[in-house]
């Protein structure tokens, strides 16, 4: 358990800066701050109906296109920036697996992160008081959306081992991601729209939250496919990313 | 007649292991369709043993085998009787590192950086100090690494190699980046650590004299395969490198200085002819000029390019 801890530290140290750091929270707060005016606007005039969360979620979310960026940017200097320029090399001479290192760079970055997402949000709680469930299911919602975002740019970092394309290559499959639900839903294809709207999963998880059996519900909803994408494509991407690190050549 | 065939088994078995630190066997690797190392097959047995050849021989990608960092396209590979590749993480338990180059986390400080090494191969601060001590960076402990000059990176480098009580260090060109008086305190203290605390070190070096005062073994490889091994007094005649060209920043003052401590120089127009049978003696009569305020900007010695040792020793010009 030490060992772990002080492999965290490490990432922590090699990663990290105070101003990095400072920045990233400072840039996240204002940008979740400024999208707090058409959220609680929302939330006020409707009292967070179910008919408005899903725009609620929306402007909320709106925020996370600069996570996503800061996310794919830190993970490009953590693992593509490393394995360019050798640190992965010097830290892999030590006695570490592959396998530990990149789930410690997983793990140290999401816990980084997940407080920048968390305040602001405690913050909305604290000034509007917020209906707890729509509070659960936004955290939750940011949680998993974090986690998507993060082993996308694992992914992407071990595939091209060069943080510039690492970065832009994340940047725009996870802009992709989420344009995507809005373009099928253009076309009708709710259904697929649906499963790919993590948004949408906002609406499942409160409406969840709110009966007495969470998962029929969700079944009800026809949400099943929506959750199983937000858990299964993470756990491929991670796994997927594990496996190439495992095998490759670090000359 | 099983059993006398088992035993002999054993004994062979136990053999190779107590013997050989390092054994490789047929080592093929093509990065792409280039082909880094060709069957290579080389033997390190324990104490100091040098890695010999000149540049892209195949010397980093066969480190880079030892240190479970590339996998090999075909053949063995054994440290301390582990597998390279399935059992690195064991091999990286007993085995320190210290690549060519190797880079350091620039924005963390001394101290920190070492600290967190010594952390995850089971030391503790203690060590950490002692370590500095010993390759005198006891001064640059709060230190940001980037702000480390060449030379004291090179320390650091060595440093981290040096902490959780290896059995065997590799070393990747440790003596690069240091001047004439700091390669001498490298090779002194590789010949300390292993004689005080029984660590085995492999040396990779181009620069052959450099390892004719402490190792007991050397291996030269060329071109991806092993050229020849053995004990350096053997294979390589004892004074056959004597000569060293120096150029300097006042060569006049320098040969006068060399002079009266009993070199003979020859002023060539350009640079310094020196004659010294022991390669460290006239690095460290260079290092003691320091105060005079002359600097070496380059000093090498004649006939040691890995082709003239191939013709000299090996084909027996």
């Amino acid at each position: 358990m030490s060992k772990i801890l002080d492999l965290l530290r490490l990432e922590y140290d090699l990663t990290w800066r105070y101003l990095t750091l400072g920045m990233v929270y400072a840039l996240i707060f204002i940008a979740y701050t400024a999208s707090l005016n058409v959220t609680t606007g929302i939330l006020t005039l409707y009292g967070g109906s179910i008919v408005y969360l899903q725009d609620v979620a929306s402007s909320y979310m709106y925020s996370f296109f600069l996570l996503i960026g800061l996310s794919s940017y830190i993970y490009s200097k953590s693992i593509a920036s490393q394995i360019s320029n050798g640190l992965i090399k010097t830290i892999l001479c030590y006695p570490i697996s592959r396998r530990r290192l990149l789930i410690t760079k997983l793990v140290t970055n999401y816990l980084v992160f997940l407080p920048s997402g968390i305040l602001p949000e405690l913050y909305l709680q604290f000034l509007y008081g917020v209906d707890m469930k729509v509070f659960i299911a936004l955290i939750l919602v940011f949680a998993v959306k974090l986690l998507f975002s993060s082993t996308l740019a694992i992914l992407f970092s071990v595939i091209l081992r060069e943080p510039l394309m690492s970065l832009i290559g994340s940047m725009l499959t996870l802009y992709t991601f989420e344009i995507a639900p809005g373009f099928l839903w253009s076309i009708h294809a709710e259904k697929i729209a649906k499963m790919l709207s993590l948004n949408y999963l906002i609406v499942v998880l409160y409406r969840a939250l709110s009966s007495p059996n969470f998962l029929k519900t969700i079944m009800e909803l026809d949400a099943l496919a929506t959750v199983l994408f937000s858990i299964v494509f993470p756990c491929i991407f991670f796994l997927s990313s594990l496996f190439l690190f495992e095998k490759m050549d670090l000359d | 007649m099983s059993v006398k065939l088992d035993l002999i088994y054993i004994l062979d078995i136990f053999f190779i292991i107590s013997v050989f630190v390092i054994e490789t066997e047929g080592l093929v690797k093509f990065f792409g369709h280039i082909k880094a190392l060709d069957d290579l097959s080389i033997h390190v047995p324990e104490g100091i043993s040098g890695l010999i050849g000149p540049n892209g021989a195949g010397k980093t990608t066969t480190i880079n085998i030892l240190a479970g960092l590339v996998k090999p396209t075909s053949g063995k590979a054994r440290v301390l009787g582990l597998d390279v590749w399935s059992e690195s993480l064991g091999i990286r338990r007993k085995t320190r590192f210290m690549l060519e180059g190797q880079a350091l986390p620039k924005s963390v400080r001394v101290f920190t950086f070492l600290n967190h090494v010594a952390k995850l191969c089971g030391s503790d601060r203690e060590e950490v100090l002692k370590v500095l001590g010993i390759v005198g960076l006891k001064d640059f402990v709060d230190r940001r690494i980037e702000s480390l000059s060449a030379g004291m990176m090179q320390r650091l480098r060595l440093a981290q190699a040096l902490l959780g009580s290896p059995e065997l260090i590799i070393l990747d060109e440790p003596t690069a980046n240091l001047d004439p008086i700091g390669r001498v305190e490298i090779l002194e203290l590789i010949a300390k650590m292993n004689k005080e605390y029984g660590i085995n070190f492999l040396v990779s070096t181009h620069i052959l004299p450099e390892l004719e005062e402490i190792a007991g073994w050397v291996s030269i490889i060329d071109k991806g395969k092993a050229v020849i091994e053995g004990k350096p007094g053997e294979i390589i005649p004892r004074g056959l490198y004597n000569e060293y060209r120096i150029i300097s920043s006042n060569n006049k003052r320098l040969m006068m200085l060399l002079r009266e401590r009993g070199f003979e120089v020859e002023d060539k127009g350009g640079y310094l002819l020196v004659k010294s049978d022991i390669h460290w003696r006239l690095y460290r009569v260079l290092g003691e000029l320091e105060e005079y305020r002359i600097y070496v900007y380059k000093i090498e010695a004649v006939g040691t390019s890995l082709e003239e040792v191939f013709r000299k020793v090996i084909v027996g010009e």
